[in-house]
């Protein structure tokens, strides 16, 4: 494929542009000066001989991803350009599917460091992670702008899961090169740490109401699992105790790259499998097993006419209603599987300077894989400057992305985002993130 | 090379230019421009749900209770105490007017007394009586009497001049076959008190059937001759102190004997305003129940029984009619029992007597109150040979009235009103109000209903109306009936949806009152004739009310 034909593909694929997601910086991906891009493929090997990440500066990542609807899904100026805002709630219903997905994930590097030696590379990292995301149903957002009318005689499904998982990870991490440099491979094993959770199972509550009395019918069906919460303990003068503290767990990366071509080569890998074993301060809350749910089809007219005490009717009522709706708790522990993400990548080699790259990538949230797609191009200039331009297709949004790094022995600045024109548009974004630090890098070749 | 090269390369960056450029420029959003109340979402939800019959209704108050019959035919009962009589209202106190006597010397006795030496005894030979009086307030023959409280005091004076010593001997009031007695001594020219605690004692006080009322009481005298002076007098005085009265045993005579004052019936069940219509109840009874432990027969007759509806109408029953008249109530045979007996007044007895009304007619008035007033006389009629009354202390007579209305109701556009004061917050901003009802009548009444919703000068804001508008009703048909048993055989349903106007709805805060109008109407048969609706325990009416609400957030 010659150049032309490159520059016309990405061409016309940018105007074909359409679906996906994304919360994972796509664009670090192709980004090999920067050693952060071996985290997302063990089987990259770094250039620099030693590597060291210092704390916090070396790396910091923020992602925000939202397939459900965007702040201008619900508002929207009136006329077009007035100054009177309408709220288009209608708008903001369509554009939600049966089950939509906020999620923010922050990651901060504690220390790192990263030795090659010939083929082979070693490397301890310590990193804070935190994988926060809330899934609600396209019913819940029906009922607060539309009311249970919009439900007649159907199950309104009204969910509204909360999964926030903050650990810390150490993680030990080999790379190596065979011999005629054709295949890389590499694993890293962390161990894991965790400081706080809350686990959403399962938090639906059904409610159907009936079109020709108005009764009403909930069913709840809840299980949320938490750790460090109940007892109030989360806070960050807790992390302290926490970072190697009694909810443990295990993850394992895998990745290998392989070069078909002088100039193309593939790349594979699969990041955090594994889990974490929640026992510490563990709190379970759960609908009553034996519960049919709560029914209400009105006050009993005989409790006020004949009753001496309705107020014992209307305890009774509310004792009902409690020992139905509100969740039951008790201190089990549980698991939680750390969110595993899939790279997919190929890469062409242009010339000693240009390299393009198309990444598939996938992410599995709460038993669901979320894939996006991104496209490349990436620069080499001299040794001091690496810049890498994107365009990912990712919920449904088209995102131009910029990575660049400024190499500077021993010093190494990188920012890369996948959206950077989301600064601006906010109320308009569904995905971005943010990833930038600084490391200090030695002995490193050019590529 | 480079050129093309350079050309693509630019080609590419334009083509990436044209998605970017759209995105640069930043919107501004003033949330504070955002227009109001456009979020309106509608909730449903449902406000009553259940059946209710007269069983479920809580008509027990301190004077009325429901009943139901064998067959599950539902009664209002209404009773009261109307008259206690005791007899401290018929006797209020004893008296013993003190008698006096006094005894001076025969001129034998002189003589005699005279020659006695000084020291010596001499004793007055025949013996003396005197009597002493107990009345009660009322006009009793009293033959002899058991005080609870009392003690009889014998004051003797004495002006001669040696000393005296007196036996006084009732002997009338024995103790163990024996006749109280005390002996005083008196000094010249003293008195002197001998008390007889006589409680508990049967006196008798016929002085062996010759008189009533009277105790008699026997003396003796000696004197020890002191003084040749042989003049003087003896004075005696003798009553009963602080007498009470345990039992009596006499003749009460024919007299007014209960108490005159007497205390209404309510009826709440003509408490609920009506405006108009004909109500007719079936088979209302008012049943006197009459009690008494007094041991004396009694006429007794019911002089007037007047009846006041809520506008302060006043009618009367025909009293006069009431058989029977006087109704007699015998005296209990045995001390310290009680006589029970009724009389009871129907639909028949007694009949309408031009303004005094038989008992259908007069409870066709409404009337929320009756006060009956009536005579008792004691010895009613005067029985044959000598009267026996007794009376304790504990006895007692009550007339009390109890008053059953079967729910056997024949409707003719009977017409009730009523006012709920109604007061609600928080409902500015409701942008439609839908009430759904669903009524399914198993009582064999049918109600057409006018509800209006006024202000707080009763000026209508609104009205919840039937299905044909502003001058229908909402018309709840009555059960189907057997025409034979009167037995509810299938519940009539209804249901309609009550869509507030705009007008109501954004005036739902000025509601203060919402007055509810409903006619009644009992089942007719084939000619059109209305039947009397007679309601069981089982007859219950299901109401299911829900309510579906826009409101602007």
């Amino acid at each position: 494929m010659n150049r032309i034909q490159i520059y016309l593909s990405i061409s016309i694929i940018l105007l074909m542009a359409k679906f996906s997601f994304a919360q994972e910086n796509l664009t670090l991906y192709n980004m090999q000066a920067i050693q952060q891009s071996n985290y997302q493929n063990p089987g990259k090997l770094p250039s620099a001989k030693l590597n060291i990440s210092l704390p916090i500066i070396a790396s910091t990542s923020v992602g925000y991803l939202n397939n459900g609807f965007i702040l201008t899904d619900l508002i929207s100026k009136k006329g077009g350009k007035g100054d009177s805002l309408l709220l288009t709630s209608d708008n903001m219903l369509s554009k939600l599917s049966n089950s939509n997905l906020l999620a923010v994930s922050l990651s901060t590097e504690i220390f790192g460091i990263g030795i090659r030696k010939k083929n082979n590379y070693f490397s301890f990292n310590a990193m804070l992670k935190s994988e926060d995301n809330i899934t609600f149903s396209k019913d819940l957002m029906t009922f607060i702008f539309k009311g249970n009318t919009a439900f007649f005689d159907k199950d309104a499904n009204i969910s509204l899961k909360v999964n926030s998982n903050t650990y810390t990870e150490y993680s030990f991490g080999f790379t190596h090169q065979t011999k005629n440099e054709k295949l890389t491979y590499g694993t890293r094993l962390k161990l894991l740490s965790g400081l706080f959770c809350i686990n959403s199972q399962r938090t639906n509550l059904a409610i159907n109401t009936n079109s020709k009395d108005y009764s009403i019918q909930t069913t709840p069906d809840i299980l949320i699992n938490t750790s460090l919460v109940d007892t109030g303990d989360v806070s960050f003068s807790n992390i302290g105790s926490n970072m190697f503290g009694p909810n443990k767990g295990v993850g394992l990366d895998l990745g290998v790259t392989y070069k078909l071509t002088d100039k193309i080569s593939l790349s594979a890998s699969v990041i955090d499998l594994g889990f974490i074993k929640w026992k510490d301060k563990v709190a379970n809350y759960y609908s009553n097993p034996n519960g049919k749910g709560f029914g209400f089809e009105g006050f009993d007219p005989k409790q006020f006419f004949g009753s001496t005490n309705p107020q014992d009717y209307l305890n009774n009522l509310s004792d009902s209603f409690r020992h139905t709706m509100y969740p039951l708790k008790s201190k089990n522990s549980f698991k939680t599987s750390l969110p595993t993400k899939i790279f997919l990548a190929a890469n062409y080699k242009i010339n000693g300077t240009f390299n393009a790259g198309a990444l598939l990538y996938g992410k599995i949230v709460n038993q669901k894989l979320y894939s996006s797609i991104a496209l490349s191009l990436n620069e080499a200039i001299g040794k001091w400057l690496n810049i890498s331009e994107s365009y990912s297709m990712a919920n449904r949004t088209h995102n131009f992305g910029l990575g660049f790094s400024i190499n500077v022995a021993p010093f190494q600045i990188y920012a890369v985002s996948d959206n950077i024109f989301s600064v601006y548009k906010m109320e308009s974004t569904h995905n971005t993130n943010f990833h930038m630090g600084l490391n200090l890098y030695f002995g490193r070749k050019k590529e | 090379m480079t050129l093309k090269n350079n050309l693509f390369k630019a080609l590419a960056v334009a083509l990436c230019f044209c998605h970017m450029l759209p995105s640069c420029t930043k919107e501004k959003y003033d949330f504070d421009k955002l227009i109001k109340n456009q979020w309106d979402p509608e909730f449903a939800i449902g406000l009553v749900s259940g059946s209710l019959g007269v069983n479920d209704l809580n008509l027990t108050t301190s004077n009325s209770y429901l009943q139901f019959a064998a067959d599950g035919s539902a009664s209002m009962v209404f009773s009261n105490n109307v008259s206690t009589f005791t007899t401290n209202d018929f006797i209020t106190s004893f008296t013993s007017n003190p008698s006096v006597s006094q005894r001076t010397l025969t001129t034998s006795e002189e003589t005699g007394l005279s020659n006695a030496i000084l020291g010596s005894r001499y004793v007055i030979k025949d013996s003396q009586t005197f009597d002493i009086s107990v009345q009660a307030s009322s006009k009793i023959d009293i033959d002899s009497i058991i005080l609870k409280t009392g003690t009889l005091n014998i004051h003797i004076e004495n002006t001669f001049k040696d000393s005296a010593s007196i036996t006084v001997t009732l002997p009338s009031v024995l103790s163990n076959g024996i006749p109280l007695s005390q002996t005083l001594s008196v000094a010249p020219s003293k008195s002197a008190d001998a008390n007889f605690p006589i409680t508990g004692y049967l006196i008798d006080l016929t002085n062996g059937g010759t008189t009533s009322n009277y105790l008699k009481a026997k003396y003796s005298i000696s004197f020890t001759k002191i003084s040749s002076d042989v003049t003087g007098i003896l004075k005696y005085n003798g009553q009963v102190n602080n007498p009470s009265l345990s039992i009596l045993y006499g003749d009460v005579h024919q007299q007014n004997f209960f108490n005159t004052k007497t205390k209404s019936i309510a009826l709440d069940i003509f408490k609920v305003p009506q405006t108009s219509g004909v109500l007719k109840l079936q088979d209302a009874t008012i049943k006197l129940r009459l009690s008494s432990s007094f041991g004396v027969p009694i006429s007794f007759s019911v002089s007037e029984i007047k009846g006041t509806n809520a506008q302060n109408n006043s009618f009367y029953l025909n009293t006069v009619g009431i058989i029977p008249t006087p109704k007699f109530i015998n005296s209990p045979q045995v001390v310290g029992s009680t006589i029970y007996d009724s009389l009871i007044i129907n639909k028949n007895n007694p009949p309408t007597n031009g303004s005094f009304l038989n008992l259908p007619d007069f409870l066709s008035k409404f009337p929320t109150s009756f006060l009956p007033s009536f005579k008792a006389v004691s010895n009613s009629p005067l029985p044959a040979g000598k009267v026996k009354n007794f009376i304790l202390d504990s006895s007692k007579g009550s007339v009390d009235a109890e008053v059953t209305v079967p729910l056997s109701l024949q409707l003719t556009d009977y017409v009730l009103r009523d006012t709920l004061k109604y007061n609600i917050d928080g409902v500015d901003n409701i942008e439609s109000f839908i009430l759904r009802t669903s009524f399914n009548n198993g009582l064999p009444v049918g109600v057409a209903v006018r509800i209006y919703l006024t202000d707080k000068n009763y000026k209508p804001i609104d009205s919840i109306v039937g299905i044909n508008g502003a001058a229908s009703a909402i018309l709840l048909d009555p059960a189907k009936i057997d025409s034979i048993t009167g037995r509810v055989i299938s519940k009539s349903p209804t249901m309609l949806d009550f869509t507030f106007s705009p007008y109501t709805v954004a005036n739902l805060g000025k509601i203060t009152s919402i007055i509810f109008m409903g006619t009644l109407n009992s089942p007719k048969d084939e000619k059109g004739k209305p039947q009397y609706a007679k309601i069981f325990k089982d007859n219950t009416i299901d109401v299911k009310i829900g309510a579906k609400v826009k409101q602007k957030m």
